[in-house]
């Protein structure tokens, strides 16, 4: 490839003077005048039958101007993620199906009258049996939460690639190991907000923290019969999304435009930190049962596994889960024959959603600690085990995944080279240390919902200067600055000449937003085509004033010139001006549309290449665990990533750190614990993040390898940023005492527990 | 949520709003923990009476036999980088150094700290190994003084009554000889409360293995914080090393009575718990 201007440098980001400042605008930070303000009355009960609400009291509250229940939502306005499971509501009309359900939401003039009104609406409850484990959930005559569901399973996803009975009856070498992860959330700054004004004309203009505009419009025009032509959605920044604010948060959204209607002002809602626990989604909690078979050389012939995933209440994304983690363990290592069943239960929980690495997370710390187990009892060093087996480039694998790029063997070769791999650490007072690796896949958009769609339009301005409206948003992930340089690259401009306009569905493309790991690559690739478009278009006018064929040009950092004379040039500025001065000018303006190479998985076997791009990547964790204790430090993770060309190193190792931390999170200590349906810790008081205290040292080593299709050849990076980083450090605590825990999160208590029993006490 | 906010800008005027406003006034010293059950409505106290702005309820003096008196407004991290704590009381100066971020620590006070009594806390053991006394007013006029060991009551729970303001801690300066240590074992973040918390000091015979004295303050475990003197009892004499420690713990501890909260279950604190005694004993000879 040819030298290039911008891809591949640390260029700083665009949204950072902005960000360290403190004056980037935020949705949450927006008051409009005259506006209301919602709260929401949230269920105190798990699961109850609603006999009766009485606003009455709360109605003669001054400053209440308008209660809402289940009565003046329009019929119909019920949506989720995946089709045959669209059940929620924005609020519930017959039943409640976890804590923090919502049953009404109030509007007046100030946030402390509509809490206090809260407490003056009478709700009649009578309460319902529940059940809050999954595994419980499904069996007959368990209490059932959704009628349209039997046996509460609320999906079902199967997919069996060969004959999987024969080959573990012929494997040389059978394991078995039963996992679960945790309820791990976002933790994202900014809560999820809602705000929206109808104009006198009639026409909507809502402004939410959404990670997906166009979907949100979408939404809105179909659920409320509004022509999409009057609806705006405006996005800020994006104040942490992380998929919980992916594309299926829209209770407040429905609330906020059906209120302001009513009241012809705008309103506002947005979760509390509680509300972000209970109807904010969290990573889903999954239980596994891995069944794994090799032949007498290690190679896999086979992978049984069954899966149970907590749905919670209503149907977010946890049914996606059910059929993402099928795709994603089949585009890691080769297998002769591949099952797949995962059952999507509902209990009287909060629902589980989307979070980085949606499904995945889980999925890998279970799959990789039964690798693992797989390894040593046939006695291989567990990297070998893994490299054996991995998918290589060009291979078509058992569900259809085309990987058209691969470096995944490097990955973990590079990740246990630097560390002592497979020597004993001596103990010293009491502690010892391990090594521990996993390593995963994760998509680059995935074609689960429909087309993989990215646009892009380009304003030239007379200036040189250009305009790149694009249909995705920035929530922290860095995609204005990588957008910025794939345009700036492919026009040849400056890339401190290139403003990003976004997060406006009047003015933007429509897009998929910023999910799936996808904006980089495919909101890239329609950037860079539409900047391609307008380079040429330059490049007309730069041939008629540089007298040359246009093919012979160039151009970069702001200047056309010709190939093999560079002294030879222009401005940008003089080549539009060129083309716009002449008559029949035409102005610069540039529009793509765009649309990843994946197919649509078969509706029934599940077979297909469901993403344009896998990208792969490998965790090493070294630990140090007190015997005595359990309790154990995390002292390194090294994060080893195959994503492709890298756009904006800085960035990509930012998302590295910034993934492995919220993996030592996962790992550690974080799970949003529920019991009985009652919420244990739905605040950052009881529910721990990682500080700065509890970080490892981090390494992030970045191997290239080139995607076809992705922009300069970049593929995602930002969920394979966290993925593994759990099962390394699982791994590790077995490397150091011999000890495996299969749960998430792995803590002290544990930990002792097992080694007692390793003890036979 | 609808309170009335009373600043008081002096321990007497403290004591003057606690008389007229009775059970309906709290007061509120960092806030810190008040405003945390205040926002999730857990409590909703009436009269809040701002302590912010009482100077003489914040310092931290030497007292003449080489002691220590300390402002019950004073906060954590005044109480951490005080040249006078370091000095005279290093386990001081290092248990309020572990109490949570800095941002809290520039916001609680230690009166607030020992007076809400939540059982995950540090700084109570430490004031009970020192034996430190708490001075207090009560709003007609009367004062106390409730040594360390009486002022827990129970769960959340401390000896002052309604109306009665903790004024300030005294410490008495150790016995020469006496060495000093702290364990604070958290179980998730390390910015987490403690799940266990020991305080120690030590004095050993001439030989420097020899326990004369051993005190040890406990929280984290238990609802109520307290010495463990039948530990204390049962180290006084023997040789500290690791086999007679463990020995005498065995002996001892079984009265814990452990909590089980979203830090650790019960039987877990039961286990580690003589674990981090020994620990912070052994800890505490190896100090200077
Ligand atoms: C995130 C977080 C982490 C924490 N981590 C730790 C930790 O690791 N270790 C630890 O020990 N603690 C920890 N804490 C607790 C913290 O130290 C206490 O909450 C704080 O010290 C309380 O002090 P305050 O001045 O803010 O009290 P306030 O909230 O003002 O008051 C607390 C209570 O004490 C009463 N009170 C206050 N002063 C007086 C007085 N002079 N006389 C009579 N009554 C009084 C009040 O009326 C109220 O009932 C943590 C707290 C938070 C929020």
């Amino acid at each position: 490839m040819a030298e290039l201007s911008y891809i591949g440098k640390s260029i700083p980001r665009v949204d950072g003077p902005e960000k360290v400042t403190g004056r980037a605008m935020f949705t949450l930070d927006l008051q409009l005048p005259k506006m209301l303000h919602g709260r929401l009355l949230g269920s105190p009960l798990p699961h109850a039958r609603i006999k009766n609400i009485d606003t009455s009291r709360a109605e003669k509250l001054p400053g209440v101007k308008r209660i809402l229940t289940y009565k003046d939502i329009p019929e119909g306005v019920e949506w989720g993620v995946v089709p045959v499971c669209y059940d929620q509501r924005p609020l519930a009309s017959d039943k409640v199906r976890h804590v923090g359900d919502s049953v009404a939401a109030v509007i007046a003039t100030s946030e402390d009258i509509a809490v206090e009104a809260l407490d003056l609406i009478d709700v009649d409850y009578e309460e319902l049996p529940a059940v809050f484990d999954p595994r419980e959930a499904m069996e007959e005559g368990a209490p059932v939460i959704h009628d349209r569901y039997p046996n509460n399973i609320a999906f079902t996803k199967h997919m069996e690639f060969g004959d999987v009975d024969r080959m573990f009856d012929e494997a040389h070498h059978v394991s078995e190991l039963a996992t679960a992860s945790s309820r791990q959330m976002h933790g994202s700054l900014e809560a999820h907000v809602s705000i929206a004004e109808w104009s006198r004309k009639g026409d909507v203009t809502v402004y939410n923290s959404s990670q997906c505009p166009s979907l949100s419009s979408q939404y809105f025009a179909k659920l409320l019969k509004i022509p999409e032509a009057q609806i705006r959605v405006i996005t800020n920044y994006v104040g942490g999304g992380f998929g919980g604010k992916a594309t299926s948060k829209f209770n407040i959204d429905f609330l906020s435009i059906i209120a302001a209607k009513m009241l012809d002002r705008p309103v506002k809602f947005y979760y509390t930190r509680e509300e972000e626990f209970l109807l904010g989604t969290h990573r889903t909690k999954q239980f596994h049962v891995w069944r794994i078979a090799t032949d007498k050389d290690g190679m896999l012939l086979a992978r049984d596994t069954k899966m149970v995933v907590e749905n919670g209440g209503y149907s977010d994304y946890g049914p996606a889960v059910g059929g993402i983690t099928a795709h994603m363990g089949g585009s890691i290592y080769n297998y002769k024959a591949y099952r797949h069943h995962a059952d999507v239960v509902c209990t009287n929980v909060p629902p589980g959603g989307a979070m980085r690495g949606i499904g995945n997370a889980g999925y890998a710390f279970g799959s990789e600690l039964a690798m693992e187990k797989h390894a040593e009892e046939i006695g291989m060093d567990p990297a070998e085990f893994r490299i054996k087996n991995f998918v290589k480039k060009g291979d078509t694998t058992i569900i259809g995944a085309k990987i058209t790029s691969c470096g995944v063997s490097e990955c973990v070769e590079e990740a246990v080279k630097r560390v002592p791999w497979r020597e004993k650490q001596p103990s010293s007072n009491g502690k010892r240390r391990g090594y521990g690796l996993a390593a995963a896949v994760h998509f680059t958009g995935a074609r689960a919902m429909g087309p993989e769609t990215a646009g892009a339009f380009i304003k030239m301005n007379k200036d040189g200067t250009v305009q790149l409206l694009s249909g995705t948003i920035e929530m922290g992930n860095g995609s204005d600055t990588t957008l910025a340089q794939i345009c700036a690259e492919a026009i040849g401009v400056r890339v401190e000449d290139v403003r990003i306009i976004n997060g406006d569905t009047a003015v933007n493309p429509y897009g998929w937003g910023v999910r799936g790991s996808r904006t980089t690559t495919i909101d890239g690739e329609a950037t860079r085509l539409a900047s391609v478009q307008a380079r040429n278009m330059l490049f007309k006018g730069a041939a008629e004033l540089l007298e040359c064929d246009p093919n012979d040009l160039d151009a970069r950092e702001g200047k056309i010139f010709v190939t093999s004379s560079p002294e030879r040039q222009v401005t940008h500025s003089e080549a539009y001006m060129k083309i716009y001065e002449k008559e029949g000018s035409e102005a610069v303006y540039t529009a793509s549309s765009y649309d990843s190479p994946s197919e649509t998985p078969d509706p029934v076997t599940g077979y297909g290449n469901w993403s344009a791009a896998y990208a792969y990547g490998a965790k090493v964790a070294e630990v140090e665990v007190d015997t005595e204790t359990g309790a154990f430090e995390v002292l390194r993770v090294i994060s080893t990533n195959d994503c492709g060309t890298i756009v904006n190193p800085a960035g990509a190792q930012g998302q590295l750190d910034g993934g492995a931390v919220m993996g030592v999170g996962y790992a550690m200590m974080e799970d949003f614990e529920v019991e009985d349906g009652m919420p244990v810790n739905p605040n950052w008081l009881d529910y721990k993040l990682p500080t700065t205290q509890d970080l490892p040292e981090l390494e992030a080593v970045l191997i290239e390898t080139e995607n076809p299709s992705g922009p300069f050849g970049a593929k995602g990076l930002g969920e394979m940023a966290q993925l593994g980083t759990s099962a390394a450090i699982g791994n590790a605590i077995y490397d150091a005492v011999g000890v495996r825990i299969t749960s998430l999160p792995i803590t002290p208590e544990k930990v002792l527990t097992a080694l007692n029993e390793k003890n036979g006490e | 949520m609808a309170f009335r906010h009373l600043p008081a800008n002096s321990a007497d005027e403290t004591l003057a709003a606690l008389k007229e406003h009775g059970e309906d006034g709290k007061v509120f010293a960092g806030g810190v923990a008040l405003s945390i059950l205040m926002k999730s409505r857990v409590y909703e106290p009436e009269v809040l009476i701002d302590i912010a702005g009482a100077g003489d309820l914040d310092f931290i003096e030497g007292t003449e036999n080489g002691g220590l008196r300390i402002g019950a407004k004073t906060v954590h991290r005044k109480i951490e980088t005080s040249p006078l704590v370091q000095e005279r009381f290093p386990l001081l100066a290092e248990i309020f150094h572990n109490v949570a971020t800095i941002r809290i620590r520039n916001q609680g006070t230690v009166g607030g700290n020992l007076c809400f009594a939540e059982p995950a806390s540090d700084p109570p053991g430490a004031f009970l190994a020192l034996e430190a006394r708490m001075n207090t007013k009560k709003a007609d006029g009367s004062e106390r003084v409730i040594p360390a060991a009486e002022f827990w009551t129970g769960y959340y729970e401390c000896a002052l009554d309604e109306d009665e303001l903790l004024c300030s801690i005294e410490v008495d300066p150790l016995p020469d000889g006496f060495r000093t240590a702290c364990t604070r074992f958290t179980t998730r973040s390390k910015e987490d409360k403690p799940c266990v918390s020991v305080s120690t000091a030590v004095l050993t015979e001439e030989d420097g293995k020899t326990a004369k004295e051993v005190r040890i303050g406990l929280g984290g475990v238990e609802a109520v914080f307290r010495r463990l003197t039948a530990v204390e009892e049962g180290l006084r004499g023997k040789e500290l090393n690791q086999e007679n420690i463990d020995a005498v713990l065995a002996d001892t501890l079984d009265d814990l009575e452990p909590l089980t909260d979203i830090r650790a279950s019960s039987d877990y604190r039961r286990q580690v718990t003589p674990v981090l005694v020994r620990r912070t004993v052994l800890k505490a000879l190896g100090a200077s």
